[in-house]
């Protein structure tokens, strides 16, 4: 689904260049469900955030089911973000001032679709999620666990074929960290794609392969045993 | 996607008060500003072209080559419109004599109205929206008359005009005139046509010169009128002679003004009403302004939802469409707002201002397309910029970042060259503002040459239906009221009157002299307090002094003594006022007047307009066309006008006593549309002053706000309190002193040519740029000195435990 060759990516500020990557290669199969873990600063997120194409690599080449997105228009990497991304953030990412039915229906906002579709498709998310009794709330109004599960509502509302999670359980307590963690998992079971960044060992085990990453470069890369 | 874009906006605004209120709130005053003097300039520009086929109608301006003669004179002679029949056959045009304070009396009331005298086909050319009868029939009959339905409710209240009679005196004469038709009330902004009409006696042919009417010609089309007006010298040559060996038409010129052209004609009232429009735009920039501060400001906040958005698939130009939606909404929200505050003050505008504007909201001048257009427009002019900055941001970045983003250092740069733009006009505004209020004032106090205060004139005098003796026991009875110290007779009132100029060319010297020659009657210069130069008053014990019923060929016979002003002196060459005295003024060489006196300029004419050179000559006897002065004893002007009215009351019972202080009259005349001006100008510029405050203020507020950290830890490292406010209250500043270095400039060019339109002026002091510019100051300090403040004074351990 994904292969990666050669990605860099490297930031300047006034005179100082920091390589957040170099040289990644990597190749993520449909249905796979990858950790990725290592110490702040490694280039976890910016690996994610090129996987999600809301950045760009400095080199190399990135294939998206076949097709090379390093370099392509702005409007193509939307359109593909709408229709085949998820994503889910560490710090949940809802906006304040909608409620939690309405920032489910935001992952639909911009695709064409009738709204009595939309309805079905946010209701479907939020009972998959087990959020539907709070939809008319804000998120200030919820805890971490139940905003988080109302973020990913919104990552896979939109039927997403590869869902990024960046630290998806950091801001979690155990009980909650663990019902996203077997939410995942099920979507995980029902084909979809997933790539979580975690810091926590117990959360990389549940996944099927673990990279590990350090000073912008990908250390390792195991298989769970099955 | 629109949808739930105005619905986190929405909930934003609710959410964020202060912000909605500061940003809806400058718009909205701003648009309300903007609005008002909209209006205005829409109303003064309006004028007569609510009229079917004001493009076709052109008014007769009649000048003459005389120095000081104004440009534009647009009246004519009463018998022109029948020689350019003679002369062209197929001309179509209409005569208008305004009768203005004429007497009407209804049974036992009896009041003063404008009077329009017109030729039958007036009503053709300015069609009214007839209620009962026909206009157009009516003025062909003498004795018959059409009234508004306004003048009809006035004399008649609900009772049928139709078939009642009215009384007036028109030259001189009581004339009973029946309603026969009644008409709509007329646009306000017309400027010929009063509540009642009447026929105007048939054509009268000739050469005289009695400028009594004013003339207006229909063409198909401008190329026509270009084409008729080419052939009017020829006409002149034709009709008329000359007196001074020039061809009649190098003397005397007769133009065609479009009748649309006809109010704003003096270049001065144009450059009023397009500084009242740039005042308007101006202000409502400084609103903009404000909105795209504020936007970008919070734009950080806004960075997360908008990075998010990016995230869910939606593109930059969807992005910068929503922004600009959500601008256009604020825009709507705004004017809905002002469009209520515009409502709330026009009536104070219009009673400050003396203007009659109003809102239309259906039909021909309706306010909702103009309104819908500024809404678009000011939604994407202010929301322009935040639209593409937010668009812009990295959605990684900004996901990944605890801090919300703040535009960097361009953000930054940006808004403080933002608001340095808007105070400059601010600061400029206010000088202006101080300089119009100074001219004002200086014009209502100024040395005219004559104490103003206390004195009564009386216009009434001038009714055709007074006869000799009744002016004359009217001047005695005056004289003997105990309250009045003096009464003096002029035939030049101090606002107006008959304007006589004399042109004397000297065919032997080549001298070229234009004075203005006013009749004065016994105690005229005692009552005005005029400052006497050199010489003496007119005195009935010098019968040289009398040039009573004599006009200029019998004064050059018998030559009389005269008194001159200071700027007489200067034409003739004369060097001091004491030379003067016992001289023979030589006009030109067949004139031998006597210089008994030489007084100071009196200013009767408008502030604007340089005095000119006056000649005095005796006339002392009151006569037609005379009015006089009162002179009441200090402080007691209110008494001395009701004991005035008894006496006219007594004396002319059928004719309407007016009389007002000199003051007024000159203020009416001279200084008020100035003034009026003025007053909308400040209006404006005060406004624009708060709303660059309000920009500030919000400004403020957002960036001690994030700046919250930084404070904790300078004070963390020592800084005071003091030192912060110095800190955070310097900054803030900078822009606005800035600002003097645009503004002062600016404002120096602008009110150095307004002044100039003025003969009597103030001096452009530094004093106005410097207090404007320190009350800039001061408001900008208590704008932000609030909110630094409180900042200033948190606790550093709160500020950083917060973040």
């Amino acid at each position: 689904m994904i292969q990666l060759e050669n990605i860099s990516r490297r930031f300047r500020a006034d005179e100082i260049e920091t390589t957040a990557l170099a040289d990644i290669d990597l190749v993520v199969e449909a249905g796979e469900f990858l950790a990725v873990m290592g110490p702040s600063g490694c280039g976890k997120s910016t690996l994610l955030n090129i996987l999600g194409t809301i950045d760009r690599p400095s080199d190399g080449v990135y294939r998206f089911e076949g097709e090379d997105i390093a370099r392509a228009p702005e409007a193509r990497l939307a359109r593909l973000r709408r229709d085949r991304l998820g994503f889910v953030f560490q710090s949940f990412n809802l906006i304040d001032e909608l409620t939690i039915r309405e920032n489910i229906a935001l992952g639909l906002a911009y695709r064409t679709m009738g709204s009595a579709e939309k309805r079905e498709r946010v209701t479907a998310a939020m009972d998959r999620v087990g959020i539907a009794h709070r939809k008319d709330h804000h998120p200030h109004q919820l805890s971490g666990g139940q905003q988080q599960r109302a973020a990913i509502a919104r990552a896979i509302v939109g039927d997403p074929k590869l869902i990024l999670a960046d630290e998806p359980t950091g801001n979690l307590d155990t009980e909650n960290g663990a019902q996203v963690m077997n939410i995942l998992t099920e979507l995980n079971g029902e084909g979809a794609t997933i790539v979580m960044v975690t810091h926590s060992p117990a959360h990389a085990d549940i996944a099927k392969r673990t990279v590990h990453m350090l000073d912008g470069r990908i250390l390792t890369s195991a298989r769970r045993a099955a | 996607m629109i949808g739930t874009s105005l619905l986190t906006l929405y909930r934003s605004l609710t959410r964020h008060k202060l912000f909605a209120a500061l940003n809806i709130g400058g718009l909205a005053l701003g648009i309300a500003v903007f609005l008002v003097l909209f209006l205005f300039v829409q109303f003064e520009r309006g004028y007569d072209r609510q009229l079917p086929g004001w493009d076709k109608i052109w008014l007769v301006n009649t000048s003459y080559a005389i120095p000081g003669f104004p440009a534009v004179n647009l009246t004519s002679d009463s018998g022109l419109l029948k020689n350019l029949k003679t002369d062209f056959a197929d001309i179509d045009g209409v005569r208008l004599e305004e009768h203005q304070d004429t007497a009407v009396r209804n049974g036992r009331s009896l009041t003063t109205e404008n009077v329009s005298a017109v030729d039958p086909g007036w009503f053709r050319l300015f069609p009214a929206t007839a209620i009962e009868g026909d206009p157009i029939a009516v003025m062909n009959q003498p004795d018959m008359a059409v009234l508004t339905r306004s003048a009809a409710q006035r004399f008649f209240g609900s009772a049928p005009a139709i078939g009642q009679s009215l009384i007036m005196t028109i030259g001189g004469r009581e004339r009973p005139f029946q309603i026969a038709a009644l008409l709509d009330d007329l646009p306000k902004n017309m400027t010929y046509g009063s509540d009642i009409f009447i026929g105007l006696p048939p054509l009268e042919g000739g050469n005289g010169s009695d400028g009594s009417v004013r003339l207006f010609l229909r063409f198909p089309d401008a190329s026509a009128a270009t084409a008729f007006a080419d052939k009017l010298p020829a006409f002149i040559d034709r009709h008329e002679e000359s007196s001074l060996g020039q061809k009649p038409s190098d003397f005397k010129k007769l133009t065609l003004t479009p009748l649309a052209e006809v109010h704003l004609i003096q270049p001065k009232d144009r450059t009023v009403v397009l500084t009242l429009g740039l005042v308007g735009a101006l202000t409502l920039l400084i609103a903009i302004i404000n909105y795209v501060n504020l936007a970008t400001a919070r734009a950080g906040l806004r960075a997360r939802e908008v990075a998010l958005r990016k995230v869910l698939g939606a593109t930059r130009r969807a992005l910068i469409l929503q922004l600009l939606v959500e601008a256009i909404a604020m825009a709507a929200l705004s004017a809905i707002l002002a469009l209520a505050l515009t409502e709330l003050a026009l009536p104070f505008v219009n009673t400050v201002g003396g203007t009659s504007l109003s809102i239309h909201y259906a039909g021909t001048g309706s306010i909702l397309f103009p309104l819908a257009l500024l809404i678009v427009g000011v939604g994407i002019v202010a929301g322009f910029y935040p639209a593409f900055i937010l668009s812009r941001f990295n959605p990684a970045r900004v996901l990944a970042s605890v801090r919300t983003p703040g535009g960097g250092k361009a953000g930054v740069w940006l808004r403080k060259a933002l608001v340095l733009g808007q105070f400059a006009i601010a600061i400029a505004f206010t000088i202006g503002t101080f300089v119009l209020i100074a001219q004002t004032r200086h014009v209502r106090h100024s040395d005219l040459g004559f104490d103003r205060s206390g004195l009564i004139i009386v216009p009434s005098f001038l009714a055709d239906a007074l006869d000799d003796a009744q002016r004359a026991d009217l001047l005695r009875a005056f004289r003997n009221l105990p309250n009045v110290e003096s009464a003096g007779m002029s035939r030049f009132l101090p606002t107006g009157g008959s304007f006589n100029a004399s042109r004397y060319v000297d065919s032997a010297t080549g001298t070229d002299i234009s004075v203005t020659e006013v009749d004065v009657g016994r105690d005229f210069f005692t009552t005005y307090h005029s400052h006497l130069l050199a010489g003496r008053f007119f005195d009935d014990a010098h019968v040289s002094d009398d040039a009573t019923g004599m006009d200029r060929e019998a004064l050059n016979k018998n030559p009389r003594n005269i008194i001159l002003n200071r700027t007489a002196l200067s034409q003739l060459g004369i060097r001091s006022p004491q030379a003067a005295i016992g001289q023979i003024a030589k006009f030109s060489s067949d004139t031998q007047p006597r210089i008994i006196g030489v007084v100071e300029d009196m200013r009767f004419t408008s502030p604007r307009d340089p005095v000119g050179a006056v000649v005095y000559h005796y006339v002392p006897r009151a006569a037609e066309g005379m009015v006089p002065t009162v002179r009441a004893k200090a402080g007691d002007t209110a008494a001395t006008l009701a004991a005035m009215e008894a006496q006219w009351r007594s004396i002319a019972p059928a004719v309407p006593f007016r009389a007002k202080s000199v003051d007024d009259a000159l203020y009416q005349r001279f200084y008020q549309q100035d003034a009026q001006r003025g007053r909308l100008f400040t209006i404006g510029a005060v406004l624009a002053v708060v709303i660059g405050c309000i920009g500030l203020y919000g400004l403020a507020a957002f960036d001690t706000s994030r700046r919250v950290r930084e404070i904790g830890i300078r004070k963390a490292l020592g800084a005071s309190t003091r030192d912060i406010l110095r800190l955070l209250i310097g900054q803030f500043l900078r822009p606005v002193l800035l600002a003097n270095l645009i503004a002062w400039p600016l404002a120096y060019v602008a009110m150095r040519q307004w002044l100039s339109g003025f003969d009597d002026r103030v001096a452009l002091s530094p004093a106005y740029f410097l207090i404007a510019s320190l009350i800039a100051l001061a408001i900008a300090v208590a704008t932000v000195f609030a909110q630094s403040w409180r900042v200033a004074r948190a606790e550093p351990a709160k500020a950083l435990r917060y973040e």
